[in-house]
């Protein structure tokens, strides 16, 4: 069996798979917690939950938040997205991984309209890091991690896309094992870096939504509310 | 200590304790053949031994409330709450080890069965009893914490504290029947056990050690909350327990060597084997070295000189316990037990867990001192800053942990759990493959059973945990086995539950790890599949290449082209169409291997009886005569 094979299928992947699995789980838990105290310390009775709701499932579809001022940095952003997500969870031989991992897969998309995909992520990709080393506002906000994280996904969809050509110049086993390093490298950061928003963006975005309906002050007014306008303990 | 160090050792011992968590589920999941190095030959192993252990570490319990409510020493009163603490932690890890060393716990309820001839009926009551007796006489101290001081709570701490004497003279009796008889348990399996452990009086050697063990133990625990507490010691009341220790422990020791001497096993120590030396080395290192430093007063009243010993003696009873029920147990021939690595996680993970436990009462509760720690001051909470960088209680601890539990659990995860067999889990070396084809009889050429045709039949998933995953030759490559299924269908085919019990449990043979599949299943060396879809793959170009062979879209065998159309030299026999992607049988392979040889040699040498069926079967054994499979080769 070829070395990336026996990575794909073996311990390794179960490690990186579990590393991302519970990681993600527990950042969830640890959002809804601080969200949860945020809440609590401020005290707010009023809280608007139904509108925060409203606003939290709107930005689960994103199509209705494209940026206008940038068109183009928004295209690019949300077919990388789209990409990553359908090229990532319905490739057959990704579902096939998955299947001997941990037992099961669901169904997956066929093979020409993924390809597509690709392109159309591998595009997304370049010009999101183009953008990033070129526009000097994005330039201004990047840190080394969000480079080195787009270069990563540039790698997987350029070797994967590679991996399926006939004109493919690169030996296939050894395109396919950085192929596989490279995803498990992507798994295994995701919950410690900004891909983590892969689960967490609906919680990010309740927090925001959360936030903006605090009090003004409220953290320091509840410590009134509970110990009294001379800190006298109620 | 310093914090850092006691968080790093927090740590640690949560990280074993989740590793024990992961291999916990997996044993439960698919069964202890599987999970654990265990077999029907070897039984007992590693969770027993540390059983055997926590029991006798747990002896301080009745040993205090002896000494202080019977025997009213009232100045070792102040080390009774912590004895019982230990008593209970060690008897609760006795239970939660049990849980998991049962193969079916959850039909504990059927000790309300009497059984007036079985040991293991009078360990299990006296255990649950006592662990029962051990909770309400540690309740009290719980209840004295500021957060339980609701009226019915001090109304029943109130019961408690008036039910004290009767609890302790009952506590006292369940244990000393039942340190006994974990003793007895060895004396029905005395050809197992080595005769330098044996004994006929293991139950009274048991008893006295316990004593000792849970005496010693109190001081090493002593010691050690000083170093993280930085209070509680006692160190003088220490001393008491170092200056009767002896009495114990000296008994234990004649007791066992008399004993010994007596039944003239004693020369055997001396044979030099290594089971002689560690013999030599429990008895004196762990047993006459510390009875003599603890002889002498001023050894005695020094901290390294109390320590010491306490710790060889420790050691010395540990080794008594797991040298008995494991090290140096008679295997049967052809056994071999190692615990497996969820079983070590499991059997480490519980004192871990029972140490957390410990340190969260010390922590909490007026065990060590007489004062209860004061809450975190709220005070502080007025300052808008200081507020602000104020966790919610348990976060910052949850955060922490669960960042280890994910790596402790990833980590554990691949290393303990062995998915279930893949049938296209195994490549086939191309060699094997080209020289099965050429001794494949062609009556087979059209049998269907194939690894292929069985992964296509659906398996229905049995309710509960009624699916095992056996681990058969222990070789971590498991298959599925739905025990319901089987059980329900023996049953409708004999008749009765006990016949199809007794179909696969009563089968084993002397040597025999557990009945094979095979047995029944006499298909299970039927051909199996020799086409490695992989390694084909990979030599025509990875993903690009399915083409190359599948005519459609649906690529299953029966699209792909036939093997001569690229393998020119292949060329099917006379009669045959087309080749198939099936390896003969075991049968078949090693008749194909013998056969066409002995009918030759039978000719050559005019001895048709070599080329007779009962030659190599005799009185129509299915396996082949041991005697002729030993024959030198032709």
């Amino acid at each position: 069996m070829p070395t990336w094979l026996t990575l794909a299928k073996g311990p390794a992947f179960l490690f990186v798979l579990a590393v991302f699995a519970l990681g993600l789980l527990r950042l969830i838990v640890l959002t809804v917690w601080d969200i949860l105290a945020a809440v609590h310390r401020a005290g707010n009775r009023r809280m608007p939950y139904r509108q925060i709701l409203r606003q939290t499932l709107s930005w689960l579809l994103p199509v209705n938040h494209l940026h206008r001022a940038r068109p183009a940095y928004s295209f690019a952003s949300f077919g990388l997205h789209v990409s990553i997500l359908l090229v990532g969870l319905f490739l057959r031989n990704h579902l096939d991984i998955l299947q001997a991992n941990i037992g099961f897969a669901w169904w997956s998309i066929s093979k020409p309209i993924l390809d597509v995909l690709t392109l159309i992520g591998i595009a997304g990709a370049a010009f999101l890091l183009l953008s990033r080393i070129y526009v000097m506002s994005s330039q201004r906000l990047s840190r080394t991690s969000d480079y080195l994280l787009l270069l990563l996904l540039l790698n997987i969809l350029v070797s994967g896309y590679l991996a399926g050509r006939d004109w493919n110049p690169i030996p296939y086993d050894e395109l396919m094992l950085f192929h596989v390093l490279n995803g498990m490298a992507l798994l295994l950061v995701a919950p410690f870096s900004k891909i983590a928003h892969c689960v967490l963006f609906p919680f990010i975005r309740l927090g925001a939504e959360v936030a903006w309906h605090l009090t003004p002050r409220g953290g320091s007014e509840v410590i009134q509310t509970l110990h009294g306008p001379q800190g006298r303990k109620i | 200590m310093n914090n850092t160090l006691r968080t790093w050792i927090k740590d640690g011992l949560w990280a074993v304790a989740f590793a024990g968590l992961v291999a916990a589920v997996i044993r439960f999941a698919s069964g202890l053949g599987a999970a654990t190095g265990l077999t029907d030959a070897t039984p007992w192993g590693v969770w027993i031994a540390f059983k055997l252990c926590f029991v006798a570490l747990a002896g301080g319990g009745f040993t205090l409330a002896a000494v202080v409510y019977i025997f009213h020493i009232e100045s070792l009163r102040p080390l009774l709450r912590r004895a019982i603490l230990i008593a209970t932690l060690g008897y609760s890890s006795f239970v939660v080890s049990l849980i998991f060393d049962l193969g079916l716990p959850w039909h504990m309820y059927r000790i309300v069965n009497w059984q007036d001839r079985s040991v293991m009926f009078e360990i299990a009551w006296c255990v649950i009893l006592y662990l029962t007796v051990l909770i309400l006489e540690f309740s009290p101290t719980v209840l004295e914490h500021p957060w339980l001081q609701h009226p019915i709570l001090q109304k029943i701490a109130h019961w408690l504290h008036q039910l004290t004497l009767p609890l302790v003279i009952t506590g006292i009796v369940l244990s000393t029947l039942h340190q006994s008889s974990l003793g007895s348990l060895f004396l029905i399996m005395r050809h197992r056990v080595n005769p330098l452990w044996y004994s006929p009086w293991l139950p009274s050697l048991f008893f006295t050690s316990a004593i000792s063990a849970g005496m010693m133990a109190l001081v090493v625990e002593g010691f050690i909350m000083e170093r993280w507490f930085k209070r509680g010691m006692r160190f003088e009341l220490l001393t008491l327990l170092g200056k009767w220790v002896p009495l114990p422990l000296g008994l234990y020791l004649i007791l066992r060597l008399s004993d010994l001497f007596l039944r003239g096993v004693l020369p055997g120590a001396l044979d030099g084997s290594w089971q002689s030396i560690l013999f030599l080395a429990e008895i004196f290192i762990g047993g006459v070295l510390p009875l003599i430093l603890l002889g002498i007063k001023k050894v005695r009243e020094s901290r390294k000189g109390l320590l010491t010993s306490a710790v060889l003696i420790l050691a010395g009873i540990v080794s008594q316990r797991m040298s008995l029920s494991m090290f140096t147990m008679y295997q049967a021939e052809g056994t071999h037990y190692f615990p497996s690595l969820s079983e070590t996680a499991i059997a480490l993970a519980i004192p871990a867990a029972a140490i957390l436990v410990y340190l969260f009462f010390a922590e909490n509760l007026a065990l060590l001192g007489a004062e209860i720690p004061a809450p975190t001051d709220i005070s502080t909470l007025d300052d808008p800053a200081a507020f602000a960088k104020q966790d919610t209680p348990g976060r910052a601890i949850f955060a922490r942990r669960s960042g280890l539990a994910i790596f402790v659990v990833a980590l554990a995860l691949p290393l303990m759990f062995h998915p279930p067999a893949n049938c296209n889990s195994q490549p086939t070396d191309p060699a094997t493959l080209t020289k099965a084809l050429e001794i494949l009889p062609p009556s087979l050429l059209s049998s269907p059973a194939s690894c292929n045709d069985r992964a296509a039949t659906p398996v229905t998933p049995a309710k509960g945990w009624d699916v095992l995953t056996i681990n058969g030759n222990n070789a971590n490559y498991t298959v599925r086995f739905t025990h319901q299924d089987h059980q329900v269908f023996l049953t409708k085919e004999l008749g009765s539950e006990e016949a199809a019990c007794q179909t696969c449990h009563h089968l084993n043979k002397p040597g025999d790890q557990a009945t094979a599949c095979s047995a029944c299943h006499t298909d299970y060396y039927q051909p199996q599949s020799i086409f490695d879809h992989t390694i084909h793959e990979t030599t025509l170009g990875g993903n690009t290449s399915c083409t190359k062979c599948h005519s459609s879209v649906e690529h299953l065998p029966l699209t792909s082209v036939i093997c001569q159309n690229c393998h020119t030299g292949m060329v099917p026999q006379a009669g045959q169409t087309a080749f198939n992607m099936f390896a003969p049988s075991y049968l078949d392979a090693m008749h194909g291997s013998c056969l066409a040889c002995h009918i030759q040699e039978a000719q050559k040498q005019n001895k048709p009886e070599l080329a007779l069926c009962t030659t190599c079967h005799p009185n129509g054994q299915s396996q082949p005569n041991q005697t002729t499979a030993n024959l030198p080769k032709p």
